[in-house]
């Protein structure tokens, strides 16, 4: 009983992760309604149903199955969803239905209805939050090639402790960079990065950084610069989040420039100059090296 | 950063080669008398990915050097262009015509609406690719796969550094270990060197500009084949651009993966290969007879799979599996499925070795 549990559960988390509300997926279905009862060419008949039926069977009991049964291999990924090629059997099944329209007008009417029931069962994700202004041939951010730059330039392989939420593009410019940590430091991708690093990056992403936590750890692994992000940003709480895996609640951005408080800081003083705004981390044997947009750089005495 | 002696290179490597490998099959499909361009340009590249990856697995286990792997798939692949080449250089200049021409026969033939759809689909389409060319869309798994290709290039090594702590390592490190039986990033380090780009900027502005345009000359393939007139085909077209621009509905669907992150390998295997899988397979299972050129056309997409990514890897002998089982039910057909059988199993080892390493 508890395997069968298991592998509804299994089925549905399958389902979910790729499909998010499932409308696309309902499309995907209708579409082969159209093409089982409505389509009379026996060529897309043969072609389309029995291939999709037998991948739904695989895709929803087989693999599930598989998975739940061996667990020392597992094969499951929302990706394997990729083999029913959604897409292309709903666009032939709406295409029969479109065809078999005689009259022109109504045709082109269906034709642009096509339009918003896509928009309705699917998400339009197209603006400028996901696709930015480039800055770049590499299409990276500007800040993140003029920091590679600039350290790169003084000295050979620099080693770096950066904010998490900038730690990916450094090492697609140059390899002649070394992080501390990056992507291995919160969901343990790659290879999970240990716990006095990832200690260590979630201390970066504080408001105000213990730095009598980031020092000794830097200066034990070699660390020639550190860069701090003037931007602090607190995600919302694990959970709320919309069945498309996006925030519900926009997460919280603050300046730590303008942080009252700072100068409280034993050592720590927040200096004006015409280099702009940045924090006098000499006491911690920081010397300040340039500002690079919201981040600031600094390097290890 | 793009120079037009860039762009020239582009043309030559990432053009002009797929072309006239995918020739190799392109003479043997059908009669052989004309180029389907689509099939021609997507056979081509699987055949590249095919070629790169049977020495580079290899090589990669045992830590050879870059340039290593550089030069001896240079040699196959010169090898494999002198054939396409000796066996197609007589024909070509007929074919290409007669293809161009039954090209435009088709379009002038068509009615006025079929035209506007078309244009309209060739607009949605231009759209789509232009989002990424002069857009930015960052992807935080670029921080191994382009890490690893830069690596390569940068320090002679095929995946003996740590991705970001560029520490060295005396074997790849977990999720790198992927890369060993689908080493695409560093085919991306190959045809950087080729084109004399940064990887970074190869992945993220030229690849786009090849790969979705392509993604959708794969899509109108299977189409074509499938629903045989090219009326129903133009707006088949139409509604997938359609379909597509709206299909975003999780980070793995098809929108998402072919408009964001197409230069990652996994996305080429879902929308390219897939399609062409698809393809391959309907052929033998419609007209019930299973060809040398379909048999390895089906070995070679299922092993250019393997290339692109682990999921691919094991997408393709379950996609043929099931193709080989309806074929079995609804034709009877004993050979035909055993042969697609076995044309996906060098692609299923390859899923299982990477699922025994990672």
């Amino acid at each position: 009983m508890g395997t069968i549990k298991e592998l509804i559960r299994y089925m549905l988390d399958a389902h979910n992760a790729y499909n998010g509300t499932g409308m696309m997926m309902a499309l995907y279905f209708v579409a082969l309604m159209i093409i089982v009862f409505y389509c009379k060419d026996k060529h897309v008949k043969k072609a389309i149903i029995l291939p999709s039926v037998l991948l739904i069977i695989v895709m929803y009991v087989g693999v599930p199955l598989y998975d739940t049964l061996v667990y020392y291999l597992k094969f499951y990924d929302g990706r394997m969803f990729w083999m029913l090629i959604t897409p292309i059997i709903i666009s032939i099944g709406f295409t029969y239905f479109v065809m078999g329209i005689d009259d022109d007008k109504l045709k082109i009417l269906a034709l642009i209805l096509i339009i918003p029931i896509s928009l309705y069962c699917g998400e339009f994700q197209i603006s400028n939050a996901m696709f930015k202004k480039a800055e770049n041939a590499y299409r990276l951010p500007q800040s993140s090639v003029d920091i590679t730059e600039y350290v790169t330039s003084e000295m050979d392989s620099p080693k770096l402790i950066v904010p998490y939420t900038i730690a990916h593009p450094f090492r697609q410019i140059s390899t002649d960079v070394h992080l501390l940590y990056g992507e291995d430091a919160t969901s343990g991708r790659i290879w999970g990065a240990s716990g006095e690093f990832r200690m260590l990056c979630e201390e970066m992403e504080h408001v105000t950084p213990d730095l009598n936590v980031i020092m000794p750890v830097a200066r034990e692994n070699n660390v020639n610069y550190i860069l701090f992000d003037t931007v602090y940003t607190q995600f919302c709480e694990d959970g709320d989040i919309n069945i498309y895996g996006y925030p519900i609640d926009e997460n919280y951005v603050g300046d730590r420039t303008s942080t009252v408080g700072f100068d409280d800081i034993k050592g720590v003083s927040v200096i004006d100059d015409e280099s702009g705004i940045y924090w006098d981390l000499s006491y911690y044997g920081l010397k300040y090296e340039k500002t690079f947009g919201q981040y600031i750089l600094y390097k290890v005495e | 950063m793009i120079t037009p002696l860039n762009i020239i290179l582009v043309f030559i490597f990432m053009v002009l080669v797929p072309f006239i490998l995918g020739l190799l099959f392109e003479r043997f499909f059908e009669n052989g008398d004309k180029i389907v361009f689509s099939r021609c340009f997507a056979m081509g590249l699987s055949v590249m990915l095919t070629l790169f990856l049977i020495p580079a697995f290899p090589m990669i286990y045992v830590g050879t050097s870059f340039r290593a792997l550089l030069y001896v798939y240079s040699v196959i692949l010169a090898v494999f262009l002198i054939i396409s080449l000796i066996l197609n250089i007589k024909s070509l200049k007929i074919k290409f015509q007669d293809s161009v021409a039954a090209i435009k026969d088709e379009l002038l033939g068509i009615d006025k609406l079929y035209l506007i759809l078309l244009i309209a689909s060739l607009a949605i389409i231009a759209f789509q690719t232009s989002l990424l060319i002069f857009k930015m869309h960052t992807d935080t798994d670029d921080c191994r796969f382009l890490a690893e290709s830069l690596e390569a290039i940068e320090n002679n090594t095929l995946l003996r550094l740590h991705v970001i702590t560029g520490d060295e390592l005396s074997f790849p490190l977990g999720e790198m270990m992927k890369e060993v039986t689908a080493p695409y990033p560093l085919i991306i380090s190959v045809l950087s060197v080729y084109t004399r780009m940064h990887p970074t900027v190869l992945a993220h502005v030229i690849l786009p500009a090849l790969l979705i345009p392509l993604c959708y000359a794969t899509v109108y393939l299977l189409g074509k084949t499938i629903l045989k007139d090219t009326k129903k085909t133009i707006c088949y077209l139409y509604i997938s651009s359609i379909v597509i621009l709206f299909s975003f509905e999780s980070i793995y669907s098809w929108g998402y993966t072919l408009l964001t992150i197409i230069w990652q390998g996994r996305s080429i295997s879902a929308v390219i290969m897939l399609p062409l899988l698809w393809y391959i397979f309907i052929k033998v299972y419609v007209e019930e007879k299973m060809t040398p050129v379909l048999f390895f056309a089906s070995l070679t997409v299922g092993l250019a799979n393997s290339c692109l990514s682990g999921m691919g890897a094991l997408m393709a002998p379950i996609t043929g599996c099931v193709f080989a089982f309806a074929n079995l039910v609804k034709n009877k057909k004993l050979i035909p499925s055993i042969l697609i059988g076995i044309s996906v199993i060098p692609s299923g080892m390859f899923a299982i070795i990477q699922k025994l390493l990672w």
